[in-house]
């Protein structure tokens, strides 16, 4: 009863946490800053919104990793019984194999795989996400808690990654499977990258009996490395174990530690706080995106004012030259104008070549200049700038 | 290497050498010829260069101590130990590379010289084609081996180093384990660089059994695309993994045996192998070339359709500037040209007296002031670059923002969009709103330093002229009115002149003006209309483009040679290329 009011005041938080981060974002949702991260934005958003959706589920345990980690093996090692096909041929699980409580609601781990939205699209990967599902007793060692064995996040065929995204998606908690040629592998670090903080997080070292015990304790010491600095995960479980030698003798020292953490993690109390640190998660990942657009923003929004000003006063010029290009242009057709004006208004050879108009004007210097030493000239000159339409 | 393959090989690294910091291809292009090919050529093939690679702790080192008989690169059961290029070879070749410098692929810092230390191996180089190697006497002469950290792990060094190994190497002896075989990262870059036949053998480590490694090694070997020289397998042990014994791979396929150190030390191996590599490289080098080219012709195309789309907002400015002022001098001049050109007997001896008169009337300012009251080309060009001033200063803010929005920022123009990043740079530079009065000014400046083509513009009226007296078939009436109309202004003008002495020299200047439009029209008149359109329309044609073309260069300063630099490039430089690159096939 507890667990179920637990479960409802995080419910309630969680939906005020992103009604206001809705209304928040809408605010700024302009700001070029804002805009090139949107798709960054709306992925954890949806991230946020799934979680609030999974409140009060089963939790889901997630196995993934590189190819050859042996992740089948180790999903049939906790299950007990063979439900994923194992190989020695990579990569070996094209189907993810979902081993769930009779009564759990599956939910959305069984999208259609055309909403995944994994390139490719051919038939492979249309069967490759048609989980399989095995049921087990609510009862059993597992409770409430749902595994699922994912495909290779490295595999040759591209899809596969995109089916591990889409389950990891939908997980609380992700059991990291690793190798000695994976630990340190880009591709399985920069997956993890995505999920880290967002998820719970369980490192295992499978295959630890293909290991001399100094190579396993350098590569735990490199897990734990990563764990720390890179996926700021200090406390994420770190477990070596051999899923296959798990098998035959269950109560290796690693594979107890390993059913411990995974039993304790399905308990409802700790599944819950899990979630809450899920949900952190995101909301700090939110944070960090904000705060990277919020930096570049801030130039641009203290420079605002100044930009603004100057562009009225560049508006304003560029209207004044242009203004007065035109002036300048017209300048002849508005003598013109005025001449045409005057002349209506004067009468005698002055006036005579007024009318003439634009190349009489230039007779009209001429007769200006002369009349003062002679009239005679002066009406030569008029004459001579007698316009073309009247000699026409 | 025969002598012609040599001086192809030089050919390409002159003309590649200018491109190579802009062009990525051109880049690796020279690296592929100055590290590999050119030192191959100089040396006559000394050696061959084996590189070990491989996803991260796949056993690449363990293999490497193992060939060279001892623990000479660092190998640690945990991976990740070595961080740069670690090799080996007899004394007598590092000797060789070191007195002659230019046969070397790497820089070579040798063990035990060079204040070179084995544990260096442990910390990345800066120079990630740095070689640290030892001289080891147990090696055939001819054989430079090499080792790598890995190329999928976090570290970019790492990956680095493997790169600027197989950009060099001949032979490729890539070493996975049965967990790593199928890694996407694995096959994607065993296909990159184990293109255009490289030789290269598989190592499969770790393996359950020979019949498992055997079909996991076909089908590697399948998704690479090229079959290996030859494939081999170690099975998983605990113990080569501590160190304590070698990983000596043996041959996988069926009609073979052996490890691979025979194979690799066998010296009719190692000739076959090198002349396999050294057309792989050729054939690498030849694809580089080609792809230097399309991405010449294609920048070429790009400038062109940036040029063009400027000059078409430029060419409608330059038509409107050219529109603001015609020259009426060679418009006139014309109708006395033709029709002295087409005088009759009746014409001649009017005429003649006639020009008298003229010639006579004409030289009277001249006596006078020794200024000419006539429309010279000296005074037309004056007046003209004052109106086209103004023109161009009317046109400038239309003829700005229509660049700035085709080629700036933030157009949607498909020339501009695909432009390439450092054209884009300079279009942003030129158009950038600050510049647009310097560039008005440089506008200015252009266009009156282009002196109108007026003798062009004289032919093209002549020709007019011409044609329609022709079409009208009777000219004595123009005869007439052309002299009257000559002879009157002048001897107006003249009048003047002698009337008022000094003062009246810049009145006879403007009545000369007046009396040349006046003349225009009755002209014009005459023969009929249309001829004045005509010749304002060849005008247009002719300084409108010197217009346009003075405005390219002025509003695109930087881009506009860099873009007709593009162009040409387009032509010459990658139409060689081309041809050397089917040399080389």
């Amino acid at each position: 009863v507890s667990g179920a009011g637990e479960n409802e005041t995080m419910r309630v938080r969680l939906a005020v946490l992103r009604d206001r981060l809705r209304e928040n974002l809408a605010e700024v949702a302009g700001l070029s800053a804002i805009r090139r991260r949107r798709h960054e934005i709306g992925l954890l958003l949806a991230d946020l919104d799934r979680q609030l959706e999974r409140i009060g589920r089963a939790a889901v345990v997630t196995l993934v990793g590189a190819t050859g980690s042996g992740k089948s093996t180790l999903i049939n090692a906790l299950a007990g019984q063979p439900i994923a096909r194992e190989g020695i041929d990579r990569p070996t699980t094209e189907r993810p194999v979902i081993y769930a409580p009779e009564d759990a609601d599956l939910g959305d781990l069984l999208v259609p795989a055309g909403k995944l939205g994994a390139s490719g699209g051919g038939s492979a990967a249309e069967r490759g996400f048609e989980p399989l599902v095995v049921r087990h007793e609510a009862a059993g060692p597992w409770g409430r808690e749902i595994l699922i064995d994912a495909p290779d996040l490295n595999s040759v065929d591209a899809r596969h990654r995109a089916i591990v995204m889409a389950l990891a998606d939908r997980s609380d908690v992700l059991l990291v499977v690793l190798h000695h040629q994976s630990v340190v592998e880009a591709a399985s670090a920069s997956f993890v990258d995505e999920f880290a903080g967002r998820r719970r997080l369980v490192l295992v070292l499978n295959r630890a009996d293909e290991l001399t015990e100094a190579a396993r304790d350098e590569l735990l010491a490199q897990v734990r490395e990563l764990a720390a600095t890179r996926w700021q995960a200090a406390d994420s479980p770190v477990v070596a174990v051999s899923a296959r030698a798990a098998q035959s003798q269950p109560h290796s020292e690693g594979w107890a530690e390993l059913c411990t953490v995974l039993q304790a993690l399905a308990r409802a109390s700790a599944i819950g706080g899990a979630r809450r640190l899920n949900a952190l998660g995101v909301a700090a990942r939110l944070a960090r995106v904000l705060r990277a657009a919020a930096a570049e923003a801030e130039p641009d929004l203290a420079a605002l004012p100044a930009e603004i000003a100057a562009g009225f006063e560049a508006l304003a010029s560029r209207v004044a030259a242009e203004g007065e290009a035109r002036l300048r242009i017209r300048r002849a057709d508005l003598n013109g104008l005025l001449w045409a004006e005057a002349a209506k208004r004067w009468d005698g050879p002055g006036g005579l070549a007024l009318r003439a108009g634009g190349l009489g004007s230039l007779g009209v210097v001429a007769g200006t200049a002369l009349l003062r030493r002679s009239p005679l000239v002066a009406a030569g000159a008029a004459g001579g700038g007698i316009s073309p339409r009247q000699v026409q | 290497m025969t002598g012609a393959l040599s001086s192809s090989l030089r050919r390409a690294q002159s003309l590649l050498a200018p491109l190579a910091e802009r062009l990525e291809p051109a880049r690796r292009a020279i690296d592929l010829l100055e590290r590999d090919l050119l030192p191959r050529t100089a040396g006559g093939d000394l050696y061959l260069v084996a590189g070990i690679v491989g996803p991260n702790n796949a056993g690449k080192s363990a293999l490497f101590n193992a060939l060279v008989g001892r623990a000479l690169s660092p190998s640690l059961p945990a991976g990740g130990a070595t961080r740069r290029l670690v090799g080996a070879a007899h004394p007598s070749l590092l000797e060789r590379l070191r007195s002659e410098p230019t046969l070397s692929r790497f820089r070579l810092r040798l063990i035990g010289e060079d204040s070179a230390r084995p544990e260096d191996a442990l910390r990345p180089a800066a120079d990630p084609a740095e070689l640290l190697v030892a001289a080891e006497p147990d090696l055939p002469s001819g054989l430079m081996l090499i080792d790598t950290p890995d190329f999928d792990g976090i570290l970019g060094e790492n990956r680095l180093a493997s790169e600027s190994l197989l950009a060099v190497a001949d032979l490729v002896i890539a070493v996975v384990t049965r967990h790593s075989y199928q890694n996407r990262e694995v096959v994607v870059f065993l296909q990159h660089w184990l293109d255009h036949g490289r030789p290269w053998m598989l190592v499969y480590n770790e393996a359950i059994d020979a019949r498992v490694a055997r079909s996991h090694a076909a089908k590697l070997a399948a998704d690479v695309g090229t079959a290996p020289l030859a494939s081999f397998w170690a099975a998983h042990s605990i113990a080569v993994q501590d160190g304590g014994i070698p990983l000596e791979p043996q041959v996988l396929d069926g009609d073979r045996s052996g490890a691979l150190r025979d194979l690799l030390f066998d010296l009719g191996e190692i000739a076959k192998v090198k002349s396999r590599a050294a057309a792989a490289a050729v054939a690498r080098l030849r694809d580089e070339i080609q792809h230097v080219a399309a991405t010449l012709v294609a920048e070429g195309e790009q400038a062109r359709s940036v040029l063009d789309a400027a000059a078409a907002r430029a060419r409608e400015a330059g038509v409107e500037i050219a529109s603001a002022a015609m020259p009426g001098g060679p418009f006139i001049e014309a109708f006395r040209t033709i029709l002295d050109r087409r005088s009759n007997p009746l014409s001649r001896s009017w005429r003649a007296t006639v020009r008298q008169i003229r010639l006579r009337l004409e030289s009277l300012p001249r006596l006078l002031r020794g200024r000419q009251p006539s429309s010279e080309p000296g005074a037309e060009g004056a007046d003209l670059s004052a109106f086209e001033r103004d023109a161009l200063r009317a046109a400038w803010p239309g003829l700005w923002e229509e660049m700035a929005r085709d080629l700036g920022r933030e157009t949607r123009h498909r020339a501009r969009r695909f432009a390439p990043p450092e054209i884009a740079r300079l279009l942003d530079a030129d158009l950038a709103d600050e510049r647009r009065a310097a560039a008005l000014a440089r506008a200015e400046a252009e266009v009156s330093a282009r002196p109108a083509e007026i003798e062009a513009f004289r032919g093209a009226c002549e020709r007019l002229v011409d044609a329609a007296i022709e079409r009208r078939g009777f000219d004595l009436d123009i005869q007439a009115a052309a002299d009257v109309a000559t002879i009157f202004p002048l001897a107006l003008a003249a009048a003047v002149i002698v009337k008022t002495g000094g003062l009246g020299i810049d009145i006879a200047v403007a009545g000369g003006g007046a009396a040349s439009a006046f003349l225009m029209e009755k002209y014009a008149h005459l023969v009929g209309t249309g001829i004045v359109a005509e010749a304002r329309r060849s005008w247009m044609d002719l300084r409108g483009g010197q217009i346009a073309d003075a405005l390219v260069d002025s509003v695109l300063e930087q881009a506009a040679p860099a873009l007709r630099l593009s162009v040409e490039r387009e032509t010459t430089l990658a139409t060689e290329l081309r041809a050397l690159a089917g040399a080389l096939a």
